[in-house]
Order: C-alpha cells, then sequence, then structure tokens
C-alpha cells in the first residue's frame, strides 16, 4: 500500500490563534447569515459567551507536516470528510494542532487501483483537552499512484 | 431567551437555495481557506486537468452544507459532521438546493442527514 512506512506518524504539534479576522473571513466566503460568527453583541449571547467558528473552519488551519510524507500536488481526489467536535471552537483561543497518516489502503474499482489516505486533524486546548477531530479520505488514483515511490 | 428545539425524527430542515458558484466565489473561498489549488481557480490548469472547467473546491461544498444549521445555531452547536464527496461541483453548473432529514435522535442532539439535491434544469 501507499506509504506503508508513515502509517501512524504524526506530525509536530502546531500552536496556533483561532483569529477573529479570519472566522468573519469565512463566514463571508460562503455567505453565512448567522451573526454569531461576526458580532460580539450577538455571541454574547450566546451559551458560549463568544465568537464560535463555522462548522469546517477547522480545515483552514496548519497542522505541521509528516516528516517524508510527499503527496503529488495535483490529481488528489477528496473522498471524505467528517469532524467531531467535543465543544465548539472561540475566537482568540489558541489550539494545539497535529495530523496523522491514520491508515493506507488499496481498492480495486472500476477505474484501476486505488490507494486511500485515511487522515487524522486534530486540536486540542492548552490543557491537553481535545476539542476536535477531522478525517478525511484523500483517494490516489492508479495513474498518479506510479509516481509515488511507496 | 432560548427557545427549546423541537424535533422528531423525520423532520425535515428547512431547505436552503444557493446561488450558481462562480469565479468570484472560488476566490474569496480560496482565500479565507488557503485552498489556492490551481484547478478552481485557473482555466489552464482545470483544461490539464482534463476537466470541464474550474471545479469548486470540495470543502467549499461540505462548508455551504452547514448552512442549513445557522436558524438552530443559537441553540447549540453541530456536534459531528459526515460527507462524502459524490461528484463534482462544477463553475458552470446551476444552482442546487440542499435539504436535510433528521434521521435519529441521539442524547439530546440529532443526527442529519444531509441530501444534495440537484435543482431542476441541473
Amino acid at each position: 500500500v501507499l506509504y506503508e512506512r508513515l502509517v501512524e506518524l504524526r506530525s509536530e504539534l502546531v500552536g496556533n490563534l483561532v483569529e477573529r479576522g479570519a472566522v468573519r473571513r469565512f463566514a463571508e466566503a460562503i455567505d453565512d447569515p448567522s451573526p454569531l460568527y461576526v458580532d460580539e453583541g450577538a455571541a454574547a449571547r450566546n451559551r458560549y459567551g463568544r465568537i464560535v467558528a463555522l462548522l469546517t473552519f477547522p480545515r483552514t488551519f496548519d497542522y505541521g507536516r509528516i516528516e517524508g510524507l510527499e503527496l503529488p500536488p495535483a490529481g488528489l481526489i477528496h473522498g471524505e470528510f467528517r469532524i467531531a467536535y467535543e465543544r465548539p471552537l472561540l475566537v482568540d483561543e489558541e489550539l494545539l494542532r497535529r495530523m496523522e497518516l491514520k491508515a493506507s489502503y488499496d481498492k480495486q474499482s472500476r477505474r484501476g487501483l486505488l490507494g486511500l489516505l485515511a487522515f487524522e486533524r486534530t486540536g486540542e486546548g492548552l490543557q491537553g483537552e481535545s476539542v476536535f477531530a477531522a478525517n478525511d479520505i484523500v483517494v490516489v488514483t492508479e495513474a498518479l499512484r506510479r509516481g509515488i515511490e511507496v | 431567551l432560548i427557545e427549546a428545539l423541537s424535533w422528531a425524527v423525520g423532520d425535515e430542515l428547512e431547505g436552503h437555495t444557493l446561488p450558481p458558484v462562480d469565479r468570484m466565489r472560488l476566490i474569496t473561498y480560496a482565500g479565507a481557506s488557503g485552498g489556492f489549488n490551481p484547478i478552481h481557480l485557473v482555466d489552464e490548469a482545470a483544461k490539464e486537468a482534463g476537466l470541464p472547467g474550474n471545479i469548486a473546491h470540495g470543502m467549499l461544498t461540505v462548508a455551504t452544507m452547514g448552512l442549513l444549521f445557522f436558524p438552530y445555531l443559537e441553540h447549540g452547536y453541530v456536534k459531528g459532521f459526515r460527507s462524502r464527496f459524490l461528484g463534482m461541483v462544477s463553475r458552470r453548473r446551476p444552482s442546487r438546493r440542499r435539504s436535510g432529514e433528521r434521521r435519529k435522535r441521539d442524547r439530546g442532539g440529532a443526527i442529519v442527514r444531509l441530501r444534495r439535491v440537484r435543482a431542476a434544469g441541473g
């Protein structure tokens, strides 16, 4: 399978703030009308008392890099995305993040032998508490895998 | 005051109609998300990749699915969300509508199974 020796390897922890301006720009980019992402007054009335980040906002974060993992720059297919939260993300909070190649497996399809890579991106608070986990399946087509050294 | 939601299994969330994906949307989303893969932004790059035109970021489609929940977010937050990509959204396609159907209740939350419905003529 692809990248077999990298399975279960993780990136180093990367720390960053959930930036208020970045949350606002993300909400504007998808025309999300909810004031909870932009309006401090409206956000103060929600149960968290602060502006929260959008559902898929964690995709914009840097998660560091897995040593030795060189994905092809083009042609990858995003197969699946899922995310689970312990609580919403709040603006101005600092999160520690990392990613891991959880699994790699092959699948025969009508279009040839596909390589499937399962990545997990996680965010935790400064006390080490888990805040979210996002899981992606990335599909490597047969044509693309010829160029990859496994 | 926050009113309690009274959802039952089988209820549908209100559908949400989106405007067609245009180039400005792709550029704005690229800037907001950091997703600058040229197949979303540059005609030649899409052509080289064998696509009929620029395609939308998969995660842009997922982000807009989240719009279904905006009327309810004062009551809580989306705890889990799962999506599979079944096809590409092209810049030339007409608008599409999304609707959700709640399937199952789970400890005070609700599992929402989302269906993507292409608008007539799409």
